[in-house]
């Protein structure tokens, strides 16, 4: 038995991800009793955290050159790929913005705990090993491990009833879910006896093809769709998010909405492109398109209109990302036919998706105070006369995830639904989702105006943290960056290869 | 083969057989005569005190999720050991000989697992997650 | 039915006498308002499948089967029960005939539908070709054999299981922290020492 060394190099930024969240949490439970004053007590774990992500985002990119030929590595379980690294790197940013906004929430709050750095790392080199699985084993304990760490995130806000509530709902349904996705991968290994993603691929273009028009091959594949729906929260698997993003702390609910969803659509792309990759299984009935346009038009139209009827924030903002769920599923179902073209357009849109929605969470973080977290739309009245610099990055936050120009929310949408319409049949799908588009606007608006047109009722005292102030200037003008030179990105995106195509 | 473990099926009837036979004969054919004192929950043969129905610590539960963790962690450990010989060989066994030479590859790979888990171990302990104090 | 198939008569009786302690361990686990014994009913069901694995010869799962899921989790609900030491009363219940025959209507209908899916599902089920079918190797499911895909082709995602381990005790210890303290608005009781609830 032997092992190659060089494996370990190309698997970089899993491992300093590991690593790092493993070191900060010696740290904290090793460094004593530090003197926890007011401000900054646990600071040094976030910039350690803070640290480790700027590293793997370095070995991330520089593997970009060396990963335009796609490898398998460990035994063809970990693909490294540019797909992944992408990913990989929006992965970062995600939770490099929920560690930003987290040291002046966590104390605001009064529930500071060391911990909360080291579950976002390991939650997030959870993530990392999904993007990467190339193997329905790897994929399962990649969910598993960035799953566990959320769920102990959403909940650690002991003396808050709601988060306890959040956790508790999150946890049983997310369980629910991987026991559907753990249940269809051993139909899958049953009928076709591997666990590969590629050999699953390779099946079809062999002999062993039939076996994919198996009954218990589809059940499988379809319990493993049901499962990934559940973690991007897709109408009718949603029912949790709702109450999850909401009662969680903010930043967790930064953190789940931007990496948590980027890494389940990650693994959608994959799993449909190099394992369900046959075009008689795309469009026929019970194929996996099919079933991804319907799904995307039900969490389009339910996610926006349920967000029209929102008075809370937080909770607007949480429906309004199931909605964009929707709009990335009208991506998934043009890669059917597109194929590689769409790959590009989803993986901006991933992007522009986790900036703006970290950064919009962010805001809402921002703004609470001790007791009050102000998640009414009534609270933010008159932001914009007190604190214009917090209200115009909010718009601009708003304005993107409305889909306005020149923000990256925009060219996200006009990206998915070009590659959408260069496909015959699509059309009408496009048009849903236009038109839900447009409904959106009333509510992202809605806040806009009550912070720019409406006395407000009450002052304000949101935090003050430097961190917090960081990240939400990081997200703002990486929203506008994007927005304003979306050609290099995209242009980037598109040249992303995966493995096994 | 299925068969190998006739014995172990008729083992199991016979436990299972010969527990129902006492139960029942001792239902059956024992006399009842039931006293306040032989009602009684059994407590160490002391008076019973309060209700039984205490609500306990939740350090109970924390204790039970991690022994569960470092069970599991066990449960690994089984198939290494026994496998242990051939991985740690460069080449194939013969007869449980390794000829070719030694490889580390057995021993770190159950190393970089322990390791990890010797960093859960550490944290619990002085998170004062073992322990009553 | 792989015993069916082959002919053998013991190992027939033996797979729907596991059947029958799965299944009615299983109802009996969710039927029991008393949860000590709906935790008890639960290792019935355990003990069933850990011998339906050995009937397909996997017998590491059937020793794991037995040593995690009947001994350490089942430790853990026990010790769950006695922490949240909730009283039996149901916490709903179909009130009045006309709740009680809606309820029966559904269960009827159910069992019906899943009666006819069955049925027509059987037959797929139980069709050979396409799947792999042919009888495993000897020594296929034990523990040299397991550990030998374990430790080299799934060697990746066996180290992978470290890290998840690990969440899971860290969540331990932070869900299960005390809460120092709480303010008066809290409703959420501090993890109180052992008291009576009544």
């Amino acid at each position: 038995m032997s092992f190659d060394s060089a494996q370990l190099a190309l698997s970089l930024p899993l491992l300093v991800v590991a690593a790092g969240g493993l070191l900060v949490l010696l740290l904290e439970a090793f460094s004593g009793t530090p003197a926890r004053d007011e401000h900054g007590g646990r600071s040094y774990l976030a910039v350690a955290a803070l640290i480790t992500l700027a590293i793997a985002t370095y070995a991330a990119v520089g593997q970009w050159a060396e990963a335009e030929t796609p490898k398998a590595i460990y035994g063809g379980m970990f693909a490294v790929d540019r797909f992944a690294l992408f990913v990989d790197v929006v992965l970062f940013a995600g939770a490099a913005l929920a560690v930003l906004l987290a040291g002046g929430f966590l104390r605001t709050h009064r529930f500071e705990f060391g911990e909360f750095y080291a579950l976002v790392l390991l939650g997030t080199a959870g993530a990392v090993m999904l993007v990467h699985a190339n193997d329905l084993v790897a994929l399962f304990i990649g969910l598993e491990t960035m799953s566990l760490a959320v769920y102990v995130l959403t909940g650690s806000w002991r003396r808050s009833a709601r988060s306890s509530e959040a956790a508790m709902k999150y946890f049983l349904v997310g369980a629910f879910a991987s026991a559907l996705l753990v249940y269809g991968i051993a139909l899958v290994y049953g009928t076709t006896g591997t666990t590969n993603l590629s050999s699953l691929g390779g099946l079809a273009k062999g002999t062993g093809g039939a076996v994919m028009q198996e009954p218990l091959f589809l059940i499988g594949s379809f319990l493993i769709i049901a499962g990934l729906a559940f973690k991007i929260a897709a109408v009718p698997f949603h029912m949790w998010a709702p109450d999850a993003y909401e009662g969680a702390p903010t930043p967790v609910t930064a953190f789940m909405a931007a990496a948590v969803k980027a890494a389940g659509f990650a693994t959608i792309v994959r799993l449909f492109t190099v394992a369900y990759g046959r075009p008689s299984l795309t469009f026929g009935a019970g194929g996996w398109a099919s079933i991804c346009a319907v799904l995307a038009i039900l969490t389009m139209s339910l996610g926006n209109l349920a967000a029209l009827r929102q008075d809370n924030v937080k909770r607007m903002l949480a429906w309004s990302s199931i909605a964009h769920a929707g709009y990335i599923l009208v991506g998934v179902v043009a890669m059917a036919r597109a194929g590689d073209d769409a790959r590009g357009p989803i993986l901006y849109y991933l992007l522009a998706y986790t900036l703006t929605t970290a950064g919009s969470f962010g805001v809402v973080a921002w703004i609470g105070s001790r007791g009050d977290e102000r998640q009414n739309v009534d609270d933010w009245a008159g932001l914009a006369a007190r604190h214009p610099a917090a209200a115009l990055a909010m718009t601009v936050l708003l304005l993107s995830l409305g889909g306005f120009p020149p923000t990256a929310g925009f060219f996200a949408k006009f990206y998915i639904f070009r590659v959408a319409l260069s496909q015959p049949g699509l059309i009408s799908l496009v048009l849903i989702a236009i038109a839900n588009s447009l409904v959106s606007v009333f509510y992202y608006l809605r806040v806009v105006t009550a912070m720019y047109f409406r006395e407000a009722h009450r002052p304000f005292a949101p935090v003050r943290a430097s961190g917090m102030t960081a990240g939400l200037i990081i997200a703002t003008v990486g929203t506008l960056a994007l927005g304003l030179a979306p050609g290099w990105v995209i242009e980037l995106a598109s040249k992303a290869t995966l493995l096994g195509k | 083969m299925a068969a190998d473990y006739t014995p172990v099926l008729v083992a199991l009837l016979f436990g299972v057989g010969f527990a129902s036979l006492f139960l029942l004969a001792a239902a059956t054919l024992g006399p009842r005569r039931d006293t306040a004192e032989k009602l009684a929950p059994f407590e160490c043969g002391s008076e019973p005190v309060g209700s039984p129905n205490v609500r306990f610590s939740v350090k109970f539960y924390q204790v039970a999720i991690l022994f569960l963790v470092f069970d599991i962690e066990a449960a690994f450990l089984y198939p290494w050991a026994v496998l242990f010989r051939k991985l740690s060989c460069t080449g194939e066994l013969v007869g449980a000989v390794c000829a070719s030479g030694v490889s580390f590859f057995g021993f770190a790979e159950m190393l970089v697992f322990l390791a990890v888990l010797i960093v859960a171990l550490a944290y619990a302990w002085r998170k004062k997650a073992i322990g009553w104090g | 039915m792989p015993a069916a198939a082959e002919g053998h008569l013991g190992q027939t009786i033996v797979f729907w006498v596991c059947t029958a302690v799965v299944l009615g361990g299983a109802l009996l686990t969710i039927t029991r308002r008393n949860t000590v014994v709906a935790a008890m009913s639960l290792v019935a069901t355990f003990f069933g499948l850990a011998a339906m694995f050995t009937l397909l010869s996997a017998q590491f799962l059937a020793a794991i089967q037995v040593l995690v899921y009947a001994g350490a989790i089942m430790t853990l609900f026990v010790f769950v029960v006695m922490v949240l030491n909730r009283d039996e009363r149901e916490p709903w219940a179909l009130r009045g005939i006309v709740g009680k025959a809606l309820g029966i209507g559904a269960l009827g209908y159910l069992t019906l539908l899943g009666g006819t899916f069955l049925l027509g599902a059987s037959a797929l089920l139980t069709k050979q070709g396409a799947y792999h079918t042919e009888a495993p190797k000897p020594g296929w499911g034990g523990v040299a054999d397991v550990g030998n895909a374990l430790f080299t082709t799934y060697l990746f995602p066996f180290e992978a299981i470290s890290l998840l381990l690990l969440v899971a005790v860290i969540g331990a210890v932070v869900v299960a922290r005390t809460v120092k303290h709480a303010p008066p608005a809290s409703q959420e009781p501090p993890t109180p020492p052992a008291h009576g609830e009544h």
